[in-house]
């Protein structure tokens, strides 16, 4: 079995790669070791938010594009992502913090995006509940959230219906012969060989990428996420605030989704984590903290999922030095959103040559070696 | 994918049907008829689809109906047909076909709910009109607890099981394997349901290499829930098709002919087994339990036993079973409130129960307006009510979700994965250490034994056909209570013509089966909203339970419990009907809408004694598809029990009357086999004459054999079973470590 490309790691980016691939009539082939978005990856993890505002710049013009497909995905892949798009609302909760607003709500206007600056009163008509801190926001109306495992289980599905095959259930290795990666070793040992092969595998990508030789400034953690129990409505938009550790949204469910970038605890076998107690309580308390109202509820479920995470941030995609390997990893806990166009941009880079969007998230751009050997050895405070 | 068929009636037909349906099932006031809420529909393209099979008869049976008015059926004023209705329940219209288990009235009847009351999915229900007309708002995520108040208005659309979000995150399907590959496992399990995952985990975690057989596919256990129908009772669908295959016949009494048993619930034969569909009641056994014929004997004198009963004591005593029960409830993770056994008057708990080293790791459920009317009743008529202990989380365990109490929950897998199940709880953590192999598909036809008369291994059918050899160092069975007998009865050797482990003859005796004996209320004019909240979810009383109350001067020995349970789902609660009620017509239809969300049960679980008559065997006219005898059930209660039945329905009913009951029903005594609470078969015990296996589940006669599970059981108090099922197998695994390391462990004598 060959294929033109062989896409490694059905998260949501590899699942998006393929669909993109597939759509444009390239021979594609999916590989997991387990499933679409399974346990303990990140889109099994993720918190599922569509926020375009704050990104970083060269990110702006993908997120912006993005959230125009978020708005028909559902009827594109023809599944039910539980898209709600109730917006995103950045906080400021002292005057300290309104600078940090202005500065966000100029730069993504002047990217295009529709965002809006609310004062305190306009704040309570959005969220109603929302603390008396609450003092300021920076609103995107048009942000909001759907299933990361839907999403990528849905992406997944419409690849194989564009013809590409898809192996679940089997980890891929790549396959190194005369310099260049031919292809995947599969679990079953069988060979498969693959004009270019797509490195989807996100925190699995650390180790993968350590055998190889290709030496990046990239580290994997794991992120944990809050859930409560079902709460009447009361949190259309999806929160962050300047001050907090935080970010929150009231599932379909009407549960109250709680993240963050709150580090669980790792666990053999990497890449693998559980969430840490402390943090579970300060996570939630700092929910509270914007939301009162959820100071009488309980907690349902906690997990923790597995996360590549760059030095500066962004991701890694593109060729990786080693002939006919391509990267596409180190997502840093906002590479949902931009999944949809991540998946088209890296199809027609592969296939219709360089994309000049993704430019800046080539795995050659220059990142200093000594602060990453400092971020790769950054220990979990627990 | 070609698309599902809508339609496989004739025009002609389907118009019998439409008429038969909206006469059965008539528009209102505040309901639409039948057809128009698309039973018709429904049930035609069934018949084209899944119930292909029972389309002859139905053709029969519109034929006979529309025969016996001279115009036609649907031409007939609606006294004809309701007239023609009637002779058709009572089997009097000519031309009808014969079923010998059950009449086609049943079958329409069954099938007109389902097109009334399930899912839209399945294309009746149309635009959720059933369930609107009651009030159920069908497939919900969860709800708030105050949605649970008594009279609180539940305000949300209904929705469709498709419509569910997916808020929690939730582990996948277990990794299995086509076949176990070189080499022979220390342990061969056959049967990966609840003892199956539960003895594996805790043999790969002492460093011993385990493979599990199980016969039917691999799952999460959440590829049905919520759907009312494809959950075992109705349609028993994909979950179960093994056991659909090879339903046990019942008869009462040696010498009559054995009919297919009506199993109330069914049983799931596919990975995780029982461990999936059950209500996660788990309760432990009271100290008495153990020894309740000596106790019985030592407090009332020896002539209290019943005529005929095996009643015996087991081979342990709790003490011996108390660590056990830990391990249990550790690894399932156990709901509740620890009994107040010095001052049973402030006990949230149950007084009754058997100590314990620790509390439990999580609150009860908590209680709902109904269970909180059932608790003062039964307070205020000098009862110790107290919430059943339940292995449903209340709150986040071991990375699983806490119940949101959505009430698809006893027969269903839980969506969020609160209630425990094999794959959610030890599946996982032992398939990690690499010693775990499991095969699915992979369905034993017989232990393989040696010259020496030895167990070394099993022979089993995949599911393409082909047999198949697996060797085991030491093989378990752990198969549920019929397979386990069946099994040993049709594997025979050159030393064991009567099958395994049946030198004694005692393979198969001594089965007990619970009946439930409910009573039920109704409460006109109060919404009870019980379609909210696990089954599990339970206020109950034990002060009617074993020899907690004195038995002097009563008739009967042993006691039951009684208990309020929540999950009431339309499909099966509209059939659910007190005596005077018909099960067609305006009649059927105005007390279905008035009492749906208004009728509690009071359940009873009464202790059920074992006796020399009842017993598992081979039915020598029924096969499965393989051709192999399905079991026969030989099982009646005894006079006791009769005794003992009525006592607890009268308690029950003054309960009931006291909550504020404005009418009451008792169900028979006598229901059959029931499918969940089976046990007896290869009774534990130290002396080979009178059991087939020692209190680790070794069997007697057969080296290298052990059999776990309800099967062992010595007798059925008034709990339900599988915590005690769980106990006895972890209990074993330490027994099969020391027989694979060649010592001997002597089972501890009480
Ligand atoms: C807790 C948390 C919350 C987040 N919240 C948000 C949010 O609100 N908004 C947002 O935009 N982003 C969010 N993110 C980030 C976003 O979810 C991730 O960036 C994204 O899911 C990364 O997807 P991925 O496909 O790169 O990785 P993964 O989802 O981890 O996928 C990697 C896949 O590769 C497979 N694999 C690994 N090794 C192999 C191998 N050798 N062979 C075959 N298969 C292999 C794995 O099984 C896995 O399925 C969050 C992340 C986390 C962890
Ligand atoms: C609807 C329902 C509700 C219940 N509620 C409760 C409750 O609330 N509390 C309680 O204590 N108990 C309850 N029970 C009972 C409980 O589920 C069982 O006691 C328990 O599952 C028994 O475990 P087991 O491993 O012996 O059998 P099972 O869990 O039934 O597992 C047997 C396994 O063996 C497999 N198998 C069968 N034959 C073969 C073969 N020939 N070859 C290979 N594999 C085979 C089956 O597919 C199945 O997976 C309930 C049961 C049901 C059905
Ligand atoms: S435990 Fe039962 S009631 Fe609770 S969420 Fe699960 S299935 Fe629903």
């Amino acid at each position: 079995m060959s294929a033109d490309v062989i896409v490694v790691g059905a998260g949501i980016i590899g699942s998006s790669i393929a669909y993109h691939l597939a759509r444009a009539g390239a021979s594609t082939l999916l590989v997991d070791r387990s499933a679409p978005a399974a346990a303990p990856g990140a889109t099994w993890a993720s918190a599922g938010g569509l926020r375009s505002q704050g990104r970083y710049g060269p990110e702006r013009p993908i997120s912006l594009a993005a959230s125009i497909r978020w708005q028909t995905l559902s009827q594109e892949l023809d599944a039910n992502l539980e898209v709600a798009l109730g917006g995103h609302l950045h906080v400021a909760e002292s005057e300290a913090e309104f600078p940090i607003i202005e500065e966000r709500v100029a730069a993504d206007r002047s990217a295009g995006i529709a965002i809006e600056s609310l004062k305190a009163d306009e704040l309570r008509k959005i969220v109603p509940g929302i603390a008396p801190s609450a003092l300021m926001g920076a609103y995107t109306p048009g942000d909001g959230q759907a299933h990361p495992g839907r999403t990528a289980r849905a992406f997944a599905a419409a690849a194989v219906r564009h013809g590409a095959r898809a192996i679940y259930d089997s980890h891929a290795l790549p396959l190194c012969e005369g310099g260049r990666v031919t292809g995947i070793l599969t679990a079953s040992g069988e060979k498969l060989s693959g004009g270019t092969v797509v490195l989807a595998t996100g925190a699995w990508s650390i180790a993968l990428l350590k055998d190889l030789g290709i030496d990046l400034p990239i580290r994997w953690r794991g992120l944990q996420m809050l859930l409560s129990e079902i709460a009447p409505a009361m949190l259309a938009p999806t929160v962050t605030a300047v001050g907090r550790n935080l970010s929150l949204k009231q599932s379909p469910s009407g549960q109250l989704m709680v993240g963050g970038r709150w580090f669980a605890r790792p666990q053999a076998p990497e890449p693998h984590a559980e969430p840490i107690d402390a943090h579970v309580a300060r996570q939630w308390s700092s929910a509270v903290g914007i939301l009162p109202a959820m100071a009488h509820l309980r907690l349902a479920q906690s997990w923790a999922g597995a996360e590549a995470q760059s030095l500066d941030g962004s991701p890694f995609i593109g060729p990786s030095g080693l002939p006919g390997l391509y990267l596409a990893t180190g997502f840093s806990n906002h590479g949902f959103q931009i999944s949809p166009e991540i998946g088209r941009l890296v199809a027609s880079d592969l296939l219709s040559g360089p994309e000049p969007l993704l430019k800046a998230f080539r795995p050659d751009r220059p990142l200093s070696a000594e602060r990453a050997a400092a971020f790769k050895a950054e220990t979990i405070l627990l | 994918m070609t698309k599902d068929m809508q339609r496989a009636l004739a025009p002609a037909e389907r118009a019998v049907l439409e008429a038969l349906f909206d006469t059965m099932f008539p528009g209102g006031e505040n309901n639409p008829g039948a057809v128009e809420i698309g039973a018709a529909d429904y049930l035609d393209k069934a018949l084209a689809n899944v119930y292909a099979h029972h389309l002859i008869e139905y053709r029969d049976v519109l034929a006979a109906i529309d025969a016996a008015s001279p115009d036609g059926f649907v031409r007939a004023s609606a006294e004809t047909r309701l007239d023609i209705i009637a002779r058709f329940e009572r089997g009097e219209l000519a031309g009808l076909p014969e079923n010998r288990d059950r009449t086609s009235f049943d079958l329409i009847w069954r099938h007109l709910r389902e097109g009334l009351f399930s899912d839209p999915v399945h294309g009746g229900n149309r635009d959720f009109a059933g369930w609107r007309a009651v009030g159920f708002p069908g497939a919900q995520f969860g709800y708030r607890a105050e949605e649970q108040a008594l009279n609180h208005k539940v305000e949300r659309a209904p929705q469709s099981v498709i419509d569910l979000p997916e808020s929690a995150r939730l582990l996948g399907t277990p990794a299995v394997h086509e076949s176990a590959g070189e080499g022979e496992p220390d342990v061969l399990i056959v049967g990966g349901g609840a003892v199956g995952g539960f003895l594996a985990h805790k043999l790969v975690r002492q460093g011993l290499n385990v493979v599990i057989l199980e016969a039917g596919p691999a799952r999460t256990g959440r590829e049905r829930s919520m759907d009312e129908i494809l959950a075992t009772a109705f349609r028993n669908e994909g979950g179960a098709v093994k056991f659909n295959d090879e339903v046990p016949t019942w008869r009462t009494r040696p010498g009559e002919r054995a009919r297919r048993a009506v199993m109330s619930q069914g049983l799931e034969t596919a990975l995780g087994g029982n461990s999936i569909a059950w209500g996660a009641v788990a309760m432990r056994f009271y100290e008495e339990d153990f020894r309740i014929r000596s106790a019985t004997i030592a407090r009332y004198g020896e002539d209290r036993i019943p005529v005929g009963s095996t009643m015996a004591d087991w081979p342990m005593s709790y003490d011996n079973l108390a660590p056990y029960y830990d391990e249990a409830e550790d690894l399932l993770g156990v709901s509740g409130h620890a009994g107040n056994r010095a001052d049973p008057a402030r006990s949230r708990g149950n007084p009754f129960e058997a100590p314990r080293s620790r509390p439990y790791a999580m609150p009860a459920l908590h209680t709902s307006g109904l269970g909180q009317l059932f608790a003062d009743a039964a307070k205020a008529e000098g009862y110790h009510p107290f919430p059943l202990p339940a292995a449903i989380n209340t709150t986040p365990y071991r990375g699983r979700h806490a119940c949101t109490y959505c009430s698809f929950c006893s027969r269903f897998g839980c969506h969020v994965d609160a209630k425990a199940s094999a794959q959610n709880t030890v599946l996982p953590a032992a398939l990690e250490t690499g010693r775990l192999k499991i095969v699915t598909g992979a369905r034993v036809m017989d232990i393989v034994t040696d010259d020496s008369g030895r167990a070394v291994g099993v022979r089993y059918r995949t599911s393409n056909g082909d047999m198949k050899f697996q060797g085991g160092g030491t093989v378990v069975v752990a198969t549920y209570a019929f397979e386990n007998t069946r099994l040993l009865l049709l594997s025979k050797d050159r030393r064991h013509g009567r099958g395994l482990g049946n030198e004694t003859g005692q393979v198969g005796l001594h089965y007990m089966t619970r009946q439930q004996p409910s009573v039920y209320a109704f409460f006109e004019g109060l919404a009870l909203n019980r379609f909210i909240g696990p089954t599990a979810q339970a206020m109950a009383i034990a002060d009617l339970t074993g020899d907690h109350f004195d038995h002097t001067d009563l008739d009967f020995i042993r006691g039951g419990r009684i208990a309020a349970f929540n999950q009431y789902l339309p499909v099966e609660a509209s059939g659910i009907l007190p005596p005077d009620v018909p099960r067609f017509g305006k009649a059927w239809r105005d007390f279905f809408l008035k009492s749906y969300n208004s009728t509690s049960m009071l359940f009873i679980d009464p202790e059920i004694l074992p006796y020399e008559n009842n017993r598992l065997d081979l039915d020598p006219d029924v096969t499965d598809s393989l051709g192999r005898p399905v079991v026969r059930i030989t099982f009646d209660i005894g006079d006791n029990e009769r005794k003992l039945m009525q006592f607890l329905q009268d308690r029950a009913e003054r309960i009931a009357k006291r909550m504020g009951a404005t009418r009451t029903w008792r169900r028979q005594f006598l229901t059959g086999p029931i499918s969940t609470h089976d046990v007896g078969g290869t009774r534990m015990g130290h002396d080979p004459e009178t059991s087939v296996v020692d209190g680790f589940g070794r069997v007697h006669d057969t080296p290298g054999l052990v059999v776990l599970g309800g099967s062992n059981f010595v007798s059925l108090p008034a709990v339900n079973p599988a915590l005690t099922i769980l106990a006895l197998a972890l209990r074993a695994g330490d027994g099969v470590v020391s027989q694979g390391a060649g010592q001997q462990v002597e089972a501890v004598p009480a």
